[in-house]
């Protein structure tokens, strides 16, 4: 029997069915947690995350002075972010207190969800009108107070009280406000490069109780680290604080709670990718000191735990390994360092790309630290021992992911050293210089080296030193797959208002400790032509996955090692596309430049204030077991919701437009139904109140599946077809509401239909859930899907809708 | 008393240092434009222009540094009359030089709200398609365009890729003057685009000599009009891109004194505004058939009778009016070298901006037209066109056209670049 149930336990329903213990609270919970969960609070974070660095930035300008390890003043910075941040605290208390005072002002026994989310909808957001982030933040926040009001209401109505008492709603509220604090103090670490790369996900050891875990994430294990702590990480922890804010059993253990998350943002306190940035700067400095002949194995020494620090791992306790890699790593390099062949190392580099990559770069942002790309004189003679930093970081990194019976086998882990310090080499160091000393494989493909970015200011990202130039053709772009479920094509009729072939130039990078996506746009804005103060111009990088290098560059090795989740932004939790942030360490993207054309604006935006874009998958599916409906929502994008509309007023036969709907759908369908990993699909439970979302990683690279895998293309063409008749039928009836979707200012129309009760709904439901469980699906799910839906339903809206 | 070297030598030495701290004030671009209209520049257009501009200084710097080390090794009287001349000639070339700074800084420093900066970065996008449209197909780079706001009557284009004042290098970008009275129908900017392209393509040569060989047969009209072919070639130009409405607008601008309609001034490359009116209007019934430039026409010649031109210039006026059918055609349709061996309307179709077909475009659109990303972006060029014609032809509502015009390019505008965000405490 496990552990807990020996636990005294405060939930007198625990009991046992089966042999699967079923408890309440703790799926009450989950199912929570599930709901509480909102892509649009991730970006909102992100958003703060980077309006607090810009802010920063301003008032402390620094790093574009300074080579290599600038480190501001920590104390001073913070200090100042608080200051910053500290009218949105203001405005949160105030919401969520109008909010309480809403609900206070009710009878409630009377009020129910309904009624609360009435209630609570005209509480409005007061807008700080200091930052457009605040104000995002704010408007994401209510919408998760409304969820944890409207819950707390349906439990009192359904009579689970966890413990045998209830918050009331308005109080729950108030109780909320302190718990935003903590997650400010993190959005602020985060900004300040200072919350520990991996945050615990829950608080106490109640939440542990009740998801049976021992702190860690489900499920949320990557073999991988991310580069820098993910906003999806500070949500989680704030939903889990305020799911067992609803489950508390006692005043005391509210306050408890309330105090403990206060406690513990304040000390997550973690300096290690600063360390790193010193640690790194200690050894460029000191092997540009040794002489020829000179050791640098003390060096390596000393770098090494840091750099091993930073990918989250230990390896101070295992001295053996740590003296054994810098004994390798310091003979590696050993021939490389020296007054007179370390210069001519850095030439070669330059020789090898990098003035190309860097004479490009337009100096003239000189506010903007990460713009200032130019190579200058001094630089120049640190570039060899910068590309022997990375051999040795790189190095290290593949060490920490080797498993025990490796490092322990001295042989096995000379091998596994021999191959890491080889590759290691082969992305920071030009072929030429490799083959005399033995470094190059034979098969080694000419080595283009990967520079350490941004040149001024902590290295932040690296990037290859070659620019590939490439004719990008339509039917190549449409079949390498971008963020969102979206194609290179559609990217580049977007942003380049291009469809014809197109003479492009490919730029890639690689994500070290301390990127994000946006780090690296910002700071390549003005090479690429970008325009730095745009908003989401991370939306400009794509993933560099073997399948992309192998149709772009014609090398599938450029995409990198396949990572755990070569496609995703990170490798676990359900992610918004594009976000910017968080990418895997060592994973790879990819920028397009199209000379002499001008970048054209992302569609829907506006003047400050409008709409922002909300865009994912252009397909999204529901299979909802509460009512037995398949809700199917494809999203038209601005350009083809406009032509399709043109084409309907034109008094075109909307059989066209239907054709096109048709084909996307059916597309993008059968690729969603293949992969029962991808977010497009989604189940909601039948029970009633426990409505926990499956999800599964976003999917934005190409599909593993497709037609010809088991049941999932007939499952797909059913859709396709109980869909295509409701489109038809509304179609036909009314185009009237299409078109008029079409003039409302929003980012393209996106087309809503509801499959009511349709045959073999629950086949395709155990269908997809045997996907998520990874079991194979041999039974054929045409027989199941014959006949019609009850009824289809119709619904044209402007904007982006998810399912 | 120091000697006469000594004297000389104190006096070039102030020089010297007065113009080598003089040079450091021409680094900042902020003395020549606001920080903030700087800001309002689309970003490569931004970066090239300063860059150039910085170039242009550093080469100054670099021979003010000269000068200074001529100081330095100057020994007898000789030496320091070679420095004196130099002096005098780095003066001029510092001229040039602020000159340079003076018209950026001028160009850009008309920005001066949110609104305007978006309407002329929406100008500027505007003239970049008008040229891409035929120099894309021709394999031709467009170069960036700066748009400005200025007083007067007439626009006017200072050409990428001249060697001007401050003799750095070569303009970095084209700069079109819009005049404030025309900010609400500036099809002026598609006839200063024409004259980039014109001389890119060397259309201007084409077209002289095309009509110097079709006039033939009055060897007095066809001199004439191949002397007015860049200027009608950017008319041409224009017409194509913006039908009616570029007449419109240009007879507008045109309707002065008669004296001034019907003046001929020796080697002026306008074609006499008379006629100029009358072969723009001959363009459109080329292409349209009837029209109300036909009406246009008409109303010219009743208000500019061709009885009160000065006596030198009326007969050469009244044999060109029947030429100008076939002039129109030369100007349109004939091919040229120029295209690649295709007339300018098999590269910009004059028919897509014919009346009809804007109302087609507007109606298939609706209302998205003025404000869906999509629409703008693909039928910019378009648009302004059908701004242009209702203009022209709903006096009543001119009110309520320009305020849709308005809102329209600074959408366009905004979305080139989002209105910079205030990021600034």
């Amino acid at each position: 029997m496990p552990e807990y149930v020996d636990a005294v336990s405060p939930f007198p329903s625990l009991y046992q069915l089966g042999d699967e213990i079923t408890d309440p609270v703790g799926e009450e919970f989950q199912a929570l947690l599930g709901e509480l969960y909102d892509d649009e609070f991730d970006l909102a974070l992100w958003g703060l995350v980077q309006e607090g660095e810009a802010h920063l930035r301003q008032i402390v300008p620094g790093p574009a002075e300074e080579a290599g390890g600038y480190r501001p003043d920590q104390v001073r910075a913070e200090r100042l972010l608080r200051t910053w941040a500290a009218p949105l605290q203001e405005s949160a208390d105030d919401l969520l207190g109008r909010m309480a005072a809403a609900l206070e002002a009710e009878d409630p026994d009377v009020a129910d969800e309904h009624r609360i989310e009435e209630l609570l909808e005209s509480v409005p957001v007061t807008m700080t009108d200091v930052s457009a982030a605040f104000d995002e933040f704010l408007g994401s926040l209510k919408k998760k107070a409304k969820k944890l009001a409207k819950r707390a209401a349906g439990l009192a109505r359904k009579g689970i009280a966890a413990a045998g008492r209830l918050v009331p709603a308005a109080v729950l509220l108030r109780r909320l406000a302190p718990l935003v604090r903590p997650l400010l103090q993190r959005v602020l670490r985060l900004a300040l490069d200072r919350l520990p790369p991996a945050l615990r996900p829950y608080a106490s050891r109640l939440a542990q109780r009740y998801l049976k875990t021992a702190g860690e994430a489900p499920a949320a294990d990557v073999a991988v680290p991310t580069t820098v702590p993910d906003a999806a990480a500070l949500q989680l922890r704030f939903d889990a604080s305020l799911a067992e804010l609803l489950l508390a059993a006692d005043e005391y253990e509210l306050q408890t709670l309330v105090a403990a998350e206060a406690v513990a943002a304040d000390d997550e306190q973690d300096d290690t990718l600063a360390l790193f940035d010193e640690g790194r700067e200690r050894f460029v400095e000191g092997l540009a000191r040794l002489e020829e002949g000179q050791d640098p194995t003390r060096l390596v020494e000393e770098f090494l735990p840091v750099a091993a620090l930073r990918l989250g791992v230990r390896i101070v306790g295992r001295e053996r390994v740590v003296h054994f890699l810098a004994t390798y790593l310091g003979r590696l390099i050993a021939p490389y360092v020296g007054p007179r062949i370390s210069p001519a190392l850095s030439r070669a580099i330059v020789d090898a790309g990098l003035r190309m990559l860097t004479l490009e770069a337009p100096d003239e942002e000189s506010g903007e630290p990460d713009g200032a790309n130019g190579l200058h004189e001094g630089d120049t003679r640190r570039l060899a021992a910068e590309a022997l930093a990375a051999l040795v970081e790189d190095a290290t990194a593949h060490v920490t992911q080797l498993d025990e019976e490796t490092l322990d086998d001295p042989l096995l882990l000379e091998a596994a050293l021999v191959e890491a310090g080889r590759d290691a080499a082969a992305t920071s160091f030009p072929y030429e210089v490799l083959r005399p000393d033995g470094l190059a494989d034979e098969a080694t493909r000419p080595a283009v080296p990967w520079v350490a970015m941004p040149r001024r200011g902590p290295r932040r990202y690296r990037k290859c030193a070659r620019i590939f130039d490439v004719t990008l053709t339509p039917q190549l772009a449409g079949a390498v797959r971008v963020f969102g479920g979206r194609t290179l094509d559609s990217h580049l009729r977007d942003r380049f208002g291009t469809a014809g072939p197109v003479r492009a130039r490919i730029h890639l990078y690689q994500a070290v400790p301390g990127s994000r996506l946006d780090r690296i746009a910002r700071s390549e804005a003005g090479l690429l032509g970008w325009d730095s103060g745009s908003e989401a111009p991370w939306e400009l990088l794509h993933p560099l996955t073997p399948i992309a290098a192998g149709l772009l560059l014609g090398d599938p090795a450029l995409g990198g090692k396949e990572v755990a989740a070569p496609d995703d932004l990170t490798g676990h939790r359900g992610r918004f596309p594009g976000t910017p942030g968080a990418p895997l360490l060592g994973q790879r993207f990819y920028a397009v430049q199209v000379p002499g054309v001008v970048t054209r604006s992302r569609p829907g935006r506006g003047t400050r204030g409008a709409a922002r874009r909300r865009t994912g998958p252009p397909v999204t599916v529901l299979l909802d077991g509460r009512t037995k409906e398949i809700r199917v929502a494809l999203h038209l994008p601005e350009a083809k919701a406009q032509t399709m509309a043109a084409a309907l007023r034109r008094g075109d036969s909307p059989a066209v437009t239907l054709a096109a709907l048709r084909h996307t759908l059916r597309a993008a369908l059968g690729e969603a139904l293949s992969d029962a990993r991808d977010r497009r699909v989604r189940v909601a439970e039948a029970t009633p109140e426990a409505s926990q979302l499956r999800t599964g990683p976003e999917h934005g690279g190409p599909g593993q599946g497709g037609p010809g895998r088991g049941g999932t293309p007939t499952a797909a063409d059913r859709l396709t077809t109980w869909a295509s008749l409701g489109l038809s039928r509304a179609l036909a009836r009314d185009r009237r509401a299409f078109v008029a979707a079409t003039e409302d200012p929003a980012d393209g129309v996106t087309l809503l239909v509801q499959l009511v009760q349709p045959p073999g709904f629950d086949e395709l439901r155990a269908h997809v859930k045997r996907r998520e469980s990874g079991t194979t699906d041999s039974a054929p799910l045409h027989a199941a899907l014959a006949g019609a839906p009850h009824d289809t339903r119709v619904e044209i809206v402007p904007g982006y809708r998810r399912a | 008393m120091r000697d006469d070297v000594a004297a000389l030598r104190l006096q070039l030495a102030r020089q010297v240092g007065h113009w080598r701290g003089a040079v450091s004030t021409l680094a900042d671009p902020e003395n020549f434009a606001a920080a903030g209209a700087w800001r309002t520049l689309e970003h490569q257009l931004g970066v090239a222009v300063r860059r150039h501009l910085a170039e242009a200084v550093e080469t100054l710097r670099a021979e003010a540094d000269v000068l200074a080390a001529e100081l330095g090794a100057a020994r007898v009287g000789a030496d320091l009359e070679l420095l004196r001349r130099r002096i005098t000639r780095f003066r001029r070339r510092y001229t040039r030089v602020e000159t340079a700074l003076d018209f950026y800084g001028d160009a850009v420093n008309s920005r001066t709200s949110d609104k305007l900066a978006a309407v002329l970065r929406a100008c500027d996008l505007l003239a970049i398609r008008s040229m891409q449209a035929v120099l894309g197909p021709l394999g031709r780079p467009t170069p960036p365009v700066l748009t400005y706001v200025d007083k007067g009557m007439g626009a006017s284009i200072l050409r990428t890729g001249l060697r001007l004042w401050d003799a750095g290098g070569l303009t970095p970008a084209a700069a079109i003057k819009i005049t404030r009275h025309n900010l609400h129908r500036p099809t002026a900017l598609m006839h200063e685009a024409g004259h980039q392209v014109a001389h890119t393509l060397g259309w201007n040569e084409e077209l002289a000599s095309a009509l110097r060989l079709t006039l033939a047969d009055d060897p007095e009209v066809a001199e004439t009009w191949a002397g007015w072919a860049s200027e009608t070639a950017a008319d041409t130009f224009a017409f194509a891109h913006a039908g009616y409405a570029a007449v419109a607008a240009l007879h507008d601008v045109l309707a002065g004194e008669p004296r001034q309609v019907f003046r001929i001034r020796p080697g002026d490359p306008h074609p006499v505004a008379y006629l100029r009116v009358l072969l723009n209007s001959a363009m459109a019934r080329r292409f349209y058939g009837s029209g109300p430039w036909d009406d246009l026409a008409r109303a010219w010649t009743l208000t500019y009778r061709i009885g009160s031109a000065p006596d030198g210039d009326r007969e050469l006026l009244r044999r060109s009016v029947p030429w100008l059918p076939l002039i129109a055609e030369v100007c349109l349709l004939r091919p040229m070298r120029a295209f690649g061996g295709a007339p300018l309307a098999g590269l910009v179709d004059p028919v897509r901006v014919r009346p009809d077909a804007l109302r087609q475009l507007a109606q298939e659109a609706g209302p998205a037209l003025y404000s869906s990303p999509y629409w703008l972006d693909a039928e910019g060029l378009r648009l302004l066109a059908l701004s242009g014609w209702r203009a022209a032809t709903e006096p009543e509502a001119a009110e309520s056209v320009a305020a849709e015009f308005e809102d329209w390019m600074t959408r366009l505008g905004q979305g080139v670049r989002d209105v910079v965000r205030e990021e600034r405490p």
